[in-house]
C-alpha cells in the first residue's frame, strides 16, 4: 500500500516539475494550442455520431415502414407466394426462434454464472486465479469458435442434428463469462462491513452470502443479466450454422428453428431487392429488443446508486 | 448461545477467512456447489479447447507447416495455406485500429473533461448504447449502405485523384479492404470510447487541479496530464477494440468479398480478402472429408490463440493500470 503511495507522490511531483516548466513558455501560444485540442477532441467525438447515427438513421428511416402487427405476429413467407410477388409475410417464426434459443440459454447460463460469480468472490487460491483469467479470456473470444465447437461437439455426434438445442448451447456458453464477470464486479461491489457484521453474528458464509450479499447486489447483478442476454440476442456468428432454419413458428427445442439474426443474414443473401430491404425492418425490431434490455438494466443500476445513498 | 450453534462453534476459523482459509467442516453443502459447478464449468471450457485442438488434427496433418507460409487454400485438392487469411486479420485489423483509437480516446476526452456537464450522462450513455448495436447490422449498414456509394462513388473518385497508385488500385468492386476496414473502425469505436472514458473518469482529480493551480492550460492538463496517468487503461481500451476486430466474423464477411484465388494477399486497399474468421464462415459449404473439416478447426485454433493472446495481454493491462491508479 505504502508502495503505491510513494509511487503516487513520485509521479506527482513529476508532474509538477513537468507544469511549472512549462508553465514559463508564451501564455498566447499556450492558449491557441489548448483551444485546438479541445476543438480536435470534440471533431473526434463529432466524427465518431457520424457513421453511428447514420446506422440508426438508417435503421429507423428504412425499417419503421415494415412494422406492423402483421409483420410481428406472421410468419416469414418463403417461397414467395407467385400471386403476392414482393411479400416476405411476416417474422414471427425468427421472433420465436430468438427467444427460444436466448431463453432457454438463459435459463441454463444464469444459475451457473451467478454460482460461479460467487465461487470466484469467496476464494483467493491459486486455482481460482487461474479460473478468473480463463473466464476473463473467453469474455473476449470470437463467437464464431462456439458455433464451431458446438456444430462438432453436438451438431455432428447426433447425427447433423441442426436445432434451436445446438444454439441454446452455444449461446449459454457465450452468457456464461459475461454474465460471471459482471456477478462477479457486482459482489465485490458490496460493502465488506455488511458480510463482516454478518460473520460477526455467527452466520454461516452460505448464510451470508444468501441473506446479506446477494440480496445487495441483486440489482447489478440483473444488470449483468440484461446486458449479456442483450449482447446474446444479436449474436449471429455462433448459430449461424447450427440452428437450421424453419419457415414456421417453432416452439421445440429440438427442432429446426429461424433467428433474427439469422433471418437478417440469409434475406441479405437473397437476390431479390425486397427481401435484402427487409433486413432494415428485422434490424429495427432486434435493436429495439436490445436497446430496451439495455434501458431497463441501465434503469435497475440507476436505482440501486440510489438506493445505496 | 444460538450463535455458537450455527457456526459449529469454532468462530476464529471466520476471522482466518479473509486470510485465504476458508471453512470447510461448518458449510459443507455450500463449498461443494461451489466447487461443482466450478468444476463444471472448468470441463466445459476444457472441453471447448479440447475440441478445436482433437478436430484439427486432421487439418494439420493434411497442411503441415504450409499452413502458416501458403498461399492457396483449396480443399478440392486438400491445400490449405492459410497465411492470406491470418495476414488479412492483421491487415484489417490494423487499419481499423488506427483509425479507431484516436477517434475513440479523443471522443473519451471530450465526452469527460470537454462537453458540458449535463449532456455529459446522456453521450455517454449513446455510447455504451452504441457499443451493443449486434455485428450483423453493421453488416447490412455496409452491404445496403456503404457498399453501393463506396462501389459507385468513393472508389472511382479515390482512383481517378490519385490515378489508380498504391494504396489505391485502377478500380474496385466495392467489397473489399477498404470498406472493411471502415466498417471495422465504426463497430470498434463505441468499445474504444466507453473504455476510454472508465479509464479518463478514473484519473484522480488533484492530479488535474493541481496542473490547473500551477498555470497549465486545459489543452496542456489533457495532453500532458490526464491522458500519461491514464496511458495505460487506454492503451487497455485499444487493445480490447483489436481484439474484438480480430474475432469480428458476421460484418466483414458481408462486406470484404473473399480472397481472390489469383491474388489472395491484399496488395491495395481495393483488393478483396478473408479473414481467419470470415474463412471459417465462407469455407462453411465445402465441408467434404474430415480434412477440410479439420482445416478449418486450424483456423478456428489459429484465431483463439491470437485473439486469447491478445486479450489476456489488455486484461493485464488494465488491471496493472487500475492497481496504479488507486
Amino acid at each position: 500500500m505504502s508502495l503505491v503511495t510513494d509511487a503516487m507522490v513520485e509521479a506527482r511531483a513529476e508532474h509538477r516539475e513537468m507544469v511549472r516548466s512549462t508553465a514559463r513558455r508564451n501564455y498566447r501560444r499556450r492558449s491557441f494550442y489548448s483551444g485546438m485540442f479541445y476543438a480536435a477532441v470534440t471533431v473526434a467525438l463529432g466524427i465518431a455520431f457520424i457513421p453511428l447515427s447514420a446506422i440508426v438513421y438508417n435503421v429507423l428511416k428504412r425499417g419503421l415502414p415494415y412494422i406492423s402487427w402483421s409483420f410481428l405476429t406472421t410468419p416469414e413467407m418463403d417461397p414467395p407466394d407467385i400471386f403476392h410477388p414482393h411479400q416476405i409475410g411476416g417474422i414471427s417464426n425468427a421472433i420465436v426462434g430468438t427467444i427460444l434459443i436466448d431463453g432457454l440459454a438463459l435459463l441454463i447460463a444464469v444459475p451457473i454464472s451467478v454460482i460461479l460469480a460467487v465461487a470466484l468472490f469467496e476464494s483467493r487460491g491459486r486455482t481460482m486465479s487461474i479460473l478468473r483469467s480463463y473466464v476473463e479470456i473467453m469474455v473476449g473470444l470470437p463467437s464464431i469458435l462456439l458455433g464451431v465447437f458446438i456444430y462438432a461437439f453436438f451438431v455432428v455426434p447426433l447425427g447433423f442434428k441442426y436445432c434451436a438445442m445446438a444454439g441454446v448451447l452455444a449461446i449459454a456458453i457465450m452468457m456464461v463469462p459475461l454474465m460471471t464477470v459482471a456477478g462477479e464486479a457486482a459482489l465485490r461491489d458490496v460493502p465488506a462491513t455488511l458480510s463482516e457484521a454478518a460473520l460477526a453474528l455467527g452466520a454461516r458464509p452460505s448464510r451470508v452470502m444468501w441473506r446479506v450479499v446477494l440480496p445487495f447486489a441483486l440489482p447489478r447483478v440483473m444488470t449483468g443479466i440484461l446486458l449479456s442476454l442483450g449482447r446474446a440476442v444479436g449474436e449471429t456468428a455462433p448459430i449461424l450454422f447450427i440452428i437450421g432454419s424453419n419457415y414456421a413458428v417453432n416452439w421445440n427445442p429440438f427442432g429446426q428453428v429461424t433467428a433474427m439474426p439469422t433471418l437478417i443474414y440469409k434475406y441479405q443473401q437473397s437476390s431479390y431487392d425486397y427481401q435484402r430491404e427487409a433486413c432494415w425492418g428485422i434490424a429495427l425490431v432486434l435493436i429495439v429488443a436490445i436497446f430496451t434490455l439495455n434501458v431497463i438494466s441501465r434503469f435497475l443500476a440507476a436505482r440501486s446508486e440510489k438506493g445505496r445513498k | 448461545m444460538t450463535v455458537a450453534i450455527d457456526s459449529s462453534g469454532d468462530t476464529t476459523k471466520y476471522g482466518a477467512r479473509r486470510g485465504g482459509k476458508t471453512p470447510t467442516g461448518s458449510d459443507l453443502p455450500y463449498r461443494v456447489v461451489l466447487w461443482v459447478v466450478t468444476g463444471f464449468f472448468a470441463s466445459v471450457m476444457i472441453v471447448f479447447a479440447g475440441s478445436l485442438v482433437w478436430n484439427s488434427i486432421p487439418g494439420w496433418q493434411a497442411a503441415g507447416l504450409y499452413f502458416f507460409y501458403g498461399t492457396t487454400w483449396d480443399s478440392t485438392i486438400a491445400t490449405f495455406g492459410a497465411l492470406p487469411f491470418i495476414l488479412g486479420t492483421l491487415i484489417t485489423t490494423v487499419l481499423a485500429v488506427l483509425v479507431a483509437a484516436p477517434l475513440g480516446i479523443g471522443g473519451a476526452l471530450a465526452i469527460v473533461f470537454v462537453i458540458p456537464r449535463r449532456l455529459r450522462a446522456v453521450v455517454s450513455s449513446l455510447v455504451e448504447l452504441l457499443a451493443v448495436i449486434p455485428s450483423i447490422i453493421y453488416g447490412i449498414w455496409g452491404y445496403l449502405v456503404l457498399l453501393p456509394l463506396m462501389d459507385q462513388k468513393i472508389q472511382p473518385w479515390l482512383a481517378s485523384k490519385t490515378g489508380g497508385h498504391w494504396p489505391f488500385a485502377e478500380q474496385g468492386v466495392g467489397k473489399g479492404l477498404l470498406l472493411g476496414s471502415v466498417i471495422l473502425a465504426v463497430m470498434i469505436l463505441p468499445t474504444v470510447t466507453a473504455i476510454s472514458r472508465d479509464v479518463l473518469a478514473g484519473v484522480p482529480h488533484d492530479l488535474v487541479e493541481g496542473a490547473l493551480s500551477l498555470g497549465a492550460t486545459k489543452g496542456q492538463v489533457l495532453a500532458k496530464v490526464v491522458v500519461p496517468a491514464a496511458r495505460p487503461g487506454l492503451i487497455g481500451a485499444v487493445v480490447l477494440g483489436t481484439a474484438r476486430a480480430l474475432g469480428e466474423t458476421i460484418a466483414l464477411t458481408l462486406v470484404l468479398g473473399g480472397a481472390s484465388p489469383l491474388h489472395p494477399i491484399p496488395t491495395n486497399l481495393f483488393a478483396t480478402l478473408d479473414t481467419l474468421a470470415t474463412s471459417i464462415v465462407n469455407n462453411w459449404g465445402d465441408l467434404t472429408g474430415s480434412t477440410s473439416v479439420g482445416a478449418l478447426y486450424c483456423l478456428a485454433l489459429t484465431l483463439a490463440v491470437i485473439v486469447g493472446t491478445v486479450n489476456f495481454s489488455a486484461r493485464r493491462i488494465i488491471r496493472r493500470s487500475a492497481r496504479r491508479l488507486q
